[in-house]
């Protein structure tokens, strides 16, 4: 069994070593979409008033009873620590009264083995992890063995997502509404020309992220358009082919930004000569399609295979972190039922500080 | 005769106590508020252990709901829903205001908790065990002002509660009792005491935290 806390998603999924999904139980908190963002009180309080109706329902889907597990794994960081600590005392609590080994995941390595739930890649393989809170491209050479390459050196590449719904004025979680209007733009070049944006860190070195500039000229592009348009006060007042065709071109920006920075990202995975070089996308932001097209293109034409996982996989879920129970349970990583949990978790401690401002893990 | 496990984690002092009726069969408490999420069960573990017990042999789980330490609470509630749900066993959710509102014969009982701001959580009962004031959220200033509105401020006054000593100057004709935390083990005999008078059946549901003040809005951008 997994258990998914750390944000605004509760969730309780339950997934076998051959990987058989038995039960997939998400409830997405709508508490958060009046703030416009996840209120770290609201979602703690949401997930204690929800998990162990949660645990049950992924235990009725799977028709399996809590001593039928060989394990419970939660996600013990990083996030919003009071929504962890409530999985977390579920899980330990669980664990204790029925003697089940535990398992303490980072959320961040369930999205990176995510993957391995649902295709036979081997290890090395190289990962973008790109979601609301990070933005990270990162060689996964093992359970629990990660060399971090880049990261974002502001913001993660989900906020400039919100960022952009909001003053567009699309509503939150803001990655489904950009990809939504900007579907319904008929002449995407046509668009990037009307609206450019910049592309921070394109064509230099490294596969380090910067996304702080980039929400910045959404907002001047924004207000530029309502003071051009007659008529028009505010940005409900910008007619409707205009917010497509702003939401079209910064989902063309970003997309160019990540394959950029992966397309370095990649050289210097080859230098490590992998013996079935593939690309991972992992991470809310990998459910965007144009985002998944434009990598896929970049991995094929690198000679990389390219593996996305299935939607529902990418956005927080409790499978992925069952997932990751699975893998540490077989190489009999098991934690003490006195684990701590942790907001700022780094997969690769040993990475170099991305700076300007402080990095976001 | 009822084994019960009852823990409290919503105030400054965590406890927990496995009780065989009014027998305290182990008890522990501690002062160390950060990472007693991680130390909970271990400790509950432990107890139950050195009373010879498994969570098999209880009959009841007691925890303190509220109002406290919004983490606290939820770190109480998670753990011991967590149990109840596990064990299949029920859950009996104690308020600090139970227990701090005890009637006093002849006196208005105020209970004034900790809330580690300036507004305090507040109720008041009267010599009946009527409540004459709710549980409020707000100044030791804007309560007394209260309790002057309803007409009640003016009579025999017991200050009870963890902020008691705190509040004791608004009110200096009171008198001070019960200013320490809720433990365990109150919360297990209230809890075993209800159990007794409205059998087990009432506590079908388990019980929810009883924060008592809003959430503090500060948006966060992760995901």
């Amino acid at each position: 069994m997994g258990i998914e806390t750390s944000c605004d998603e509760t969730a309780v999924a339950i997934v076998t070593g051959d990987k058989r999904i038995l039960s997939h139980q998400i409830l997405s908190q709508k508490e958060h979409e009046i703030y416009g963002g996840v209120v770290p009180e609201v979602a703690a309080r949401a997930h204690l008033h929800h998990i162990d109706h949660m645990v049950e329902a992924a235990l009725g889907e799977a028709g399996v009873s809590l001593p039928d597990l060989s394990g419970v794994a939660v996600t013990a960081g990083p996030g919003l620590i009071g929504g962890v600590m409530v999985g977390v005392m579920t899980a330990k609590a669980m664990a204790a009264v029925h003697d089940l080994p535990l398992v303490g995941v980072n959320h961040l390595e369930g999205h990176a083995l995510t993957v391995r739930l649902v295709e036979d890649v081997a290890f090395p393989y190289l990962l973008l992890l790109v979601s609301g809170g990070h933005c990270q491209l990162l060689v996964v050479e093992g359970v629990g063995a990660y060399r971090r390459l880049g990261t974002t050196i502001d913001d993660a590449v989900g906020e400039a997502f919100d960022k952009t719904a909001k003053l567009l004025g699309l509503g939150y979680p803001g990655g489904p509404a950009v990809e939504r209007a900007a579907a319904g733009c008929a002449d995407v070049k046509a668009a990037r020309k009307k609206f450019p944006l910049p592309l921070p860190l394109v064509g230099r070195e490294g596969c380090d992220f910067s996304f702080s500039g980039l929400k910045t000229a959404v907002r001047r592009m924004v207000e530029l358009r309502v003071q051009e348009t007659p008529g028009a006060k505010d940005v409900p007042g910008l007619p409707e082919d205009d917010i497509a065709a702003m939401c079209a071109s910064f989902q063309l920006t970003v997309a160019d930004i990540l394959c950029d920075r992966a397309g370095n990202a990649i050289a210097e995975y080859l230098k490590g000569d992998p013996a079935a070089p593939a690309l991972v996308v992992a991470g809310g932001v990998a459910a965007n399609k144009v985002l998944r097209a434009a990598l896929e293109g970049l991995a094929e034409k690198n000679g990389l295979r390219f593996v996305a996982p299935p939607v529902k996989l990418c956005t927080d879920n409790g499978a992925m972190i069952a997932w990751a129970g699975v893998e540490r349970l077989r190489l009999g990583l098991t934690d003490a039922p006195d684990f701590p949990v942790h907001a700022r978790w780094p997969l690769d401690p040993d990475a170099p500080v991305a700076s300007r401002k402080s990095e976001r893990i | 005769m009822v084994k019960c496990l009852a823990v409290n984690t919503a105030n400054a002092l965590m406890s927990l106590a496995v009780m065989e009726d009014d027998e305290i069969l182990h008890a522990w408490q501690s002062e160390e508020t950060r990472n007693q999420g991680n130390l909970l069960l271990q400790h509950v573990g432990e107890g139950l252990k050195a009373a010879g017990l498994g969570y098999g042999d209880l009959d009841l789980l007691a925890v303190v709901t509220g109002p406290g330490s919004f983490t606290g609470i939820r770190i109480g509630l998670a753990a011991m829903r967590g149990l109840a749900m596990a064990a299949g066993l029920p859950l009996a959710g104690v308020s600090s205001f139970d227990f701090y509102a005890a009637p006093q014969e002849g006196y208005l009982n105020i209970i004034a908790l900790e809330s580690w701001r300036e507004e305090l959580y507040f109720q008041a009962v009267d010599a009946k065990g009527v409540v004459i004031i709710p549980p409020v959220n707000e100044t030791m200033q804007d309560f007394a002002e209260r309790l002057d509105l309803a007409g009640e401020a003016d009579q025999p006054l017991f200050i009870t509660g963890d902020a008691a000593e705190k509040c004791f100057p608004m009110w200096p004709w009171g008198e001070l009792a019960k200013t320490g935390p809720v433990t365990a083990e109150a919360a297990g005999r209230i809890a075993m005491k209800r159990m007794a008078e409205q059998g087990v059946e009432s506590f079908a549901e388990r019980p929810g935290p009883f924060y008592l003040r809003p959430p503090d809005v500060t948006v966060s951008s992760k995901k």
